[in-house]
């Protein structure tokens, strides 16, 4: 197994949370159940930068540590980014997840595919991103076969770097989403992530905040668990003023211990909704 | 509202000494270990689940995957926020390290036991029992992978073992230390989990034994494992990973056969490495296609062991599994 850990100078971060990830695999075929994912690579953002880290199988008989790096992924990020991954990615991995008696899956909460319209290297055009890599997919797997036997070192490289500038075209595409960029990200986390997948049981809305990475939304399956913390905000949110929708965002970074806005449930916690109040009382 | 699970699954935090022959056999429910905690209303909601009544010794592999299933499938439950699991400790060990290798979550899990039945003086399956719960309930304990925790100490499921027969304060991290204590129903940590390695696979190769290195060690067991058709065989080699000449044959001979040998040592603490290059020492014994384990006792890599092979055969796929995945 190979794995490579590389730094993306040029690309701006614009304030993208730390534990999001975009990623792409690469496979021996179009089937999952006949051909093993070979690639896979992600990229997310660490002291500014984004880091793109590729684990390449040095044969397809290590597909299985790929896999096993896929549930560590799981671990490290919150949520997922891909370029069709609804149709190609996601599926494909879960499959040889299930072939390999893996029982990992990505809850669909958690995985925001970007795919809008045309093939990524059209999308890139657009964006202005110039490629160097210059392989189809079938390129690609017929380069892997000779890499597996050769092992040339420009063959690895040629294999990484059209993982990595597929990567880098998705990383422009998801700083080009107006909503998605900066931390004040309400229209994309209020719209499709907080109270789309967050049921509303009676009159509550729950807004997930989480302390130690940032503000970012959480899938509902953690909803209300352990570092995470549980703000309601009932039928309120479209109340909020500007400015109280960004004091929300100044919660990060603070000490969870003093954070007291755990699960309000009573209406008057919230009258008069203010996390200014908060903190002054901490 | 989030719930604890608590599974009991038998050991001696479910027995009672015999009235007739005062031997200490299964006999305290769930309810009963429950009923002892006098503040249990107050820790939070709890839901119970009886998996076995079994003492530890009769819990094998094919339990603990039963148990990992179950464990997997309670985890999907939003309200689940944390597991208890009551087990004996003669083999919790072994239990706790196939969960935290096997169940990708964040969620805690904490495997609690105890070393004095429900007669005896100084019974500690209750307060076990509540501290396990203040451990899994607490916000510190998110992703620091399966836990266990007897006698007020916190310990990771990768490092620690059971150290002593009789006493209470049995599970010991001897190399690294307990991750923290249960003091006054709060849970402090003085330290992180070290990183983890798992191998979340749904299945087991059975066909997976563990032989302890002695002086003077042959091949005959080595030979025997080999004849009855073992998948993998575990070494607690001498010292820093070496055997006699006589055995490091034996090795070989097995390797050649499709064997999968990994050698870890009979010392309680410190990782082996093929620093030694005489007849039967660990270079010889790597240069066979040995694979040479972590700082991880016998019964614990035997685990692992058994879910690698349940993955692949591939020698270094198995060998980056064991090798460059941990510590």
């Amino acid at each position: 197994m190979i794995t490579v850990k590389q730094v993306w100078e040029d690309l701006p971060t614009k304030d993208t949370p730390q534990n999001i990830c975009v990623l792409d695999i690469e496979t021996a075929g179009l089937s999952a159940r006949y051909y093993p994912v070979l690639l896979l690579g992600i990229a997310y953002v660490e002291e500014n930068h984004w880091i793109i880290e590729t684990h390449l199988c040095e044969n397809r008989s290590e597909e299985p540590l790929l896999l096993l790096q896929w549930a560590r992924m799981l671990h490290r990020f919150h949520l997922f980014f891909t370029f069709y991954g609804k149709g190609f990615d996601i599926p494909f991995l879960e499959e040889r997840a299930r072939r390999n008696q893996v029982p990992i899956s990505l809850p669909r909460e958690r995985h925001f595919d970007l795919y809008e319209r045309g093939p990524l290297k059209q999308v890139e055009k657009l964006q202005g991103f110039e490629r160097q890599d210059t392989l189809s997919g079938k390129e690609w797997t017929e380069l892997y076969k000779k890499f597996e036997k050769e092992k040339q070192p420009s063959q690895k490289k040629a294999l990484l770097l059209h993982n990595q500038e597929d990567l880098v075209g998705t990383i422009h595409l998801l700083l080009s989403r107006e909503e998605l960029r900066g931390s004040l990200n309400w229209r994309f986390l209020g719209e499709r992530y907080l109270f789309e997948t967050i049921p509303s049981p009676g009159n509550l809305r729950l807004l997930a905040v989480d302390m130690e990475n940032r503000l970012w939304c959480r899938d509902l399956p953690l909803l209300s668990f352990g570092k995470y913390h549980f703000l309601n905000i009932g039928e309120r949110f479209d109340e909020l003023s500007a400015q109280q929708k960004k004091s929300l965002l100044l919660l990060e970074g603070r000490n969870p211990k003093y954070a007291n806005i755990y699960s309000l449930e009573n209406d008057k916690d919230l009258a008069p909704f203010s996390v200014d109040n908060h903190w002054r009382q901490c | 509202m989030s719930k604890t699970l608590i599974i009991f699954t038998g050991g001696t935090i479910a027995m009672s000494a015999d009235p007739r022959s005062g031997a200490s056999v299964p006999g305290v429910s769930g309810a009963d270990i429950l009923s002892g905690i006098h503040h249990l209303e107050s820790m939070g909601e709890f839901e119970t689940m009886e998996f076995s009544e079994l003492p530890s010794p009769q819990i094998t592999p094919k339990h603990m995957l039963s148990l990992a299933r179950l464990l997997r499938k309670e985890m999907k439950r939003d309200e689940i926020e944390s597991v208890v699991i009551t087990h004996g400790t003669d083999t919790l060990e072994e239990t706790a390290y196939f969960l935290d290798l096997s169940v990708v979550t964040d969620k805690p899990i904490v495997l609690v036991g105890s070393m004095r039945n429900a007669s005896e003086l100084g019974y500690d399956g209750p307060s076990n029992l509540a501290s396990a719960i203040v451990t899994a309930r607490s916000p510190e304990s998110v992703g620091r992978g399966v836990l266990i925790v007897l006698n007020n100490q916190v310990n990771s499921a990768r490092e620690a073992t059971k150290t002593n027969t009789l006493s209470l304060d049995t599970f010991k991290s001897l190399e690294f230390g307990p991750l923290g204590v249960v003091d006054n129903n709060e849970v402090l940590y003085f330290r992180e989990a070290n990183p983890r390695s798992q191998i979340p696979v749904d299945a087991i190769e059975e066909r997976v034994y563990l032989l302890k290195a002695y002086a003077g060690i042959g091949r005959e067991e080595l030979d025997f494992f080999v004849s009855i058709g073992a998948k993998g065989i575990v070494i607690e080699a001498l010292g820093r990973g070496n055997l006699t000449p006589v055995s490091a044959r034996g090795v070989a001979d097995a390797i050649e056969k499709g064997v999968h040998i990994v050698i870890v040592s009979r010392c309680p603490t410190g990782r082996v490495l093929w620093t030694y290059g005489y007849e039967g020492a660990g270079r010889q014994l790597k240069e066979a296609g040995a694979y040479f384990g972590p700082s991880i006792n016998g019964q614990k890599m035997r685990i692992k062991l058994m879910l690698a092979l349940a993955m692949t055969d591939n020698r270094e796929t198995i060998r980056h599994m064991i090798e460059q995945d941990d510590f």
